[in-house]
């Protein structure tokens, strides 16, 4: 039972997390366990305020929780130092941001390497490795663009790439479809089933239905709580995004 | 992450803001070239005092009788007065060593008449023919006078440019023949312009042979207004000089030098009290510069402080996606260092540049070494007020940077 792939790749347990506005105390998380094993895609809802930012701040290694264990990949993060945190984000955990959230002036290609340039790697090695990370998510004739010269549905992907360059654990997104239409809301949605369907684990933070479609786990927060639960398919199977993405064809 | 990722970083974000980084060199800019141009002007005024200084000979020492300078104490009972007994002392003793030529010096105050215009220039001086050469006189035109001369009292001159014009008004006045105090010299050459010097024109002034003086205006035997001894070499004019007080001791049978009658100048030492003095000039001058360096240094910072937070944002993005505190500090302090390096480089081209054009009277003097330290001040400068912003930057926690609009 517990083999590498049944063992939870992000656990919270009992964990708080309390931010002081002036004289207010606002809970932000109250009391939130949560599992997420390897291969799901899970999307955390709620609406503004539920605390569903906390929790991905929570889940990057961002902040660290105030009660309670937050356990990434079985190691305690409330152990680690500054720098090592820095360590987690860079090479197990993949970010993708609301909004435009690449380096101005800087071109893609740059973006994408930026990770890598930070985990130290070699300048060859690490414009391969990007070039491909953009190749795969189709925008292998963008290399040269600044942020400026992309779409935002373009940029996103831009960002999901420079998430994914470095090989992480996890994916987590939040809000990553805010800044975007509706048709490349679908694109860029898929592109996450895509990356899930290959096993690596995704975390959506969003407030649209629309995402929740895609996943096959859906968590609901309110006012810090975790209320609802939802599982909609096998951690194993394919993601439903995906199969919806391939019936009408 | 590798210095060059680093400098490529740092342009590309100086670059984003052409206009704010250039007025933040410029700060540098102008610090480090007033630093290198003021202190080139200081070497250039220094260079020009000195060349002024070796007109007087730098191995000549002067003795004057105590007086001249209106310090006479007045308690003898007789005026102290350098002879020509004293001179002929002096050679006697030059044959020893660190003395070389002896020139005994009349200065009568003159007046000189030509064709019904009179003029009394500052200086005129009846002395030997070694006294040109120690005095750095050059001819412009005509001849000199020779030890023949001096012998035969021959009553020639030469003038300086300022008596010509005065007396003749641009006419040539070789040959010409003009009364001194009533005696007639004849005009046999013109001095190459000095120009302004210790004491005003140096171009004021007309030179005898000595016999002539003596014999057509101080009268014989004279008090010498002054003895000018040239050492026989630079490093043997204070020897020259110890010499030349003691031999005049001897002679006017003085025992203590405190009560000496006569007093003894050496070129070498007042070319010394000069060079301080223009040092002190230069310090200064650099100094006022270096306020200037470091103005430009806090300029540097403000705008690190400002662009550090308009990229609150970008610094929450690098942070979460692994970037080490080191990172960031590193980052924003190579901003500064590129800021203050290249504003630095500006100012040592313009330094340098403007230290080539003269600046009237005298031409400034680059100093490299006032280069180099200019410009690593700046630069040091750059990474000091850079520190602050960079830490704040790097201290910037990556959730909030990220909430950051």
């Amino acid at each position: 039972m517990s083999t590498d792939a049944q063992r939870p790749i992000v656990a919270l347990r009992d964990v708080w997390k309390t931010y002081c506005l002036g004289e207010v105390a606002v809970h932000a998380l109250r009391d939130v366990s949560l599992a997420v094993r390897r291969g799901d895609l899970v999307a955390i809802m709620g609406a503004s305020g539920s605390g569903k930012s906390t929790l991905m701040n929570v889940l990057g290694c961002l902040d660290l929780p105030d009660r309670g264990r937050y356990l990434f990949d079985g190691i305690d993060v409330r152990t680690l130092s500054e720098s090592q945190l820095a360590e987690v984000r860079n090479q197990r955990i993949g970010f993708v941001f609301q909004g435009f959230n690449l380096i101005a002036r800087t071109p893609a290609l740059e973006n994408v390497e930026l990770p890598l340039v930070y985990a130290g790697m070699g300048r060859r090695e690490r414009r391969r490795r990007a070039t491909e990370a953009l190749e795969r998510i189709g925008l292998g004739d963008r290399l040269h663009h600044q942020s400026t010269e992309l779409s935002g549905g373009q940029q996103q992907r831009v960002a999901i790439a420079r998430a994914l360059v470095t090989d992480p654990t996890m994916l987590l997104a939040d809000e990553p479809t805010g800044a975007l239409d509706s048709e490349t809301t679908d694109t860029v949605l898929r592109l996450f089933c895509d990356i899930n369907a290959q096993g690596r684990t995704v975390v959506l933070i969003t407030h649209e239905e629309q995402v929740a479609a895609y996943a096959k786990r859906v968590v609901r927060l309110r006012d810090g709580r975790v209320v609802a639960d939802e599982r909609r398919t096998a951690v194993s199977d394919p993601p439903p995004g995906l199969a919806a993405a391939l019936e009408p064809a | 992450m590798n210095t060059l990722d680093s400098v490529r970083i740092a342009v590309r974000a100086m670059l984003a803001h052409r206009l704010r980084s250039l007025l933040t060199m410029l700060g540098l800019t102008i610090g480090v070239g007033a630093v290198i141009l003021l202190v080139a002007v200081g070497n250039g005024a220094q260079a020009a005092i000195n060349a002024e200084l070796e007109d007087l000979g730098t191995r000549s020492v002067f003795a004057f009788p105590r007086g001249t300078f209106g310090d006479n104490t007045g308690t003898r009972s007789r005026a102290p007065e350098l002879t020509l007994r004293d001179a002929e002392a002096l050679r006697r003793r030059g044959e020893a060593g660190a003395i070389g030529s002896v020139v005994p010096i009349l200065r009568p105050s003159v007046t000189m008449t030509w064709r019904g215009t009179r003029y009394s220039p500052e200086e005129f001086a009846g002395s030997t023919p070694e006294y040109l050469s120690a005095q750095n006189y050059k001819l412009a035109r005509g001849t000199t006078f020779d030890e023949g001369d001096d012998r035969q009292r021959n009553r020639v001159m030469i003038l300086g440019q300022t008596v010509v014009r005065e007396l003749f008004g641009g006419r040539d006045p070789i040959g010409e023949r003009v009364s001194v105090n009533g005696a007639r010299y004849r005009v046999i050459g013109v001095f190459a312009a000095r120009g302004e010097g210790f004491g005003g024109d140096q171009d004021d002034a007309a030179v005898a042979p000595f016999g002539a003086v003596e014999s057509s205006l101080s009268g014989a035997n004279s008090p010498l207004q002054s003895i000018l001894v040239q050492a026989t070499s630079r490093q043997s004019t204070g020897i020259a000089e110890q010499a030349m007080t003691q031999t005049l001791l001897d002679e006017h049978n003085i025992e203590n030098p405190d009560d000496a009658d006569f007093l003894v100048f050496n070129s070498s030492s007042i070319i010394a009290v000069a060079n301080t003095t223009t040092q002190i000039f230069t310090y200064l001058l650099a100094g006022v510069a270096g306020i200037s360096l470091l103005v430009g240094g806090i300029g540097v910072m403000n705008i690190m402080l400002v662009t550090v937070s308009e990229r609150t944002r970008e610094i929450g993005i690098r942070k979460a996606i692994g970037a080490q505190r080191s990172a960031i500090v590193g980052q924003f302090l190579l901003e500064a260092l590129v800021l203050s390096g290249i504003g630095g480089l500006i100012g040592v081209i313009a330094g340098v540049g403007l230290g080539q054009v003269g600046a009237g009277s005298f031409q400034p003097i680059v100093s490299w070494p006032s280069v180099v330290v200019a410009f690593t001040v700046s630069v040091t400068i750059g990474l000091f007020f850079g520190i602050y912003p960079a830490n704040r930057a790097a201290a910037l926690r990556p959730i909030e940077a990220l909430r950051y609009e």
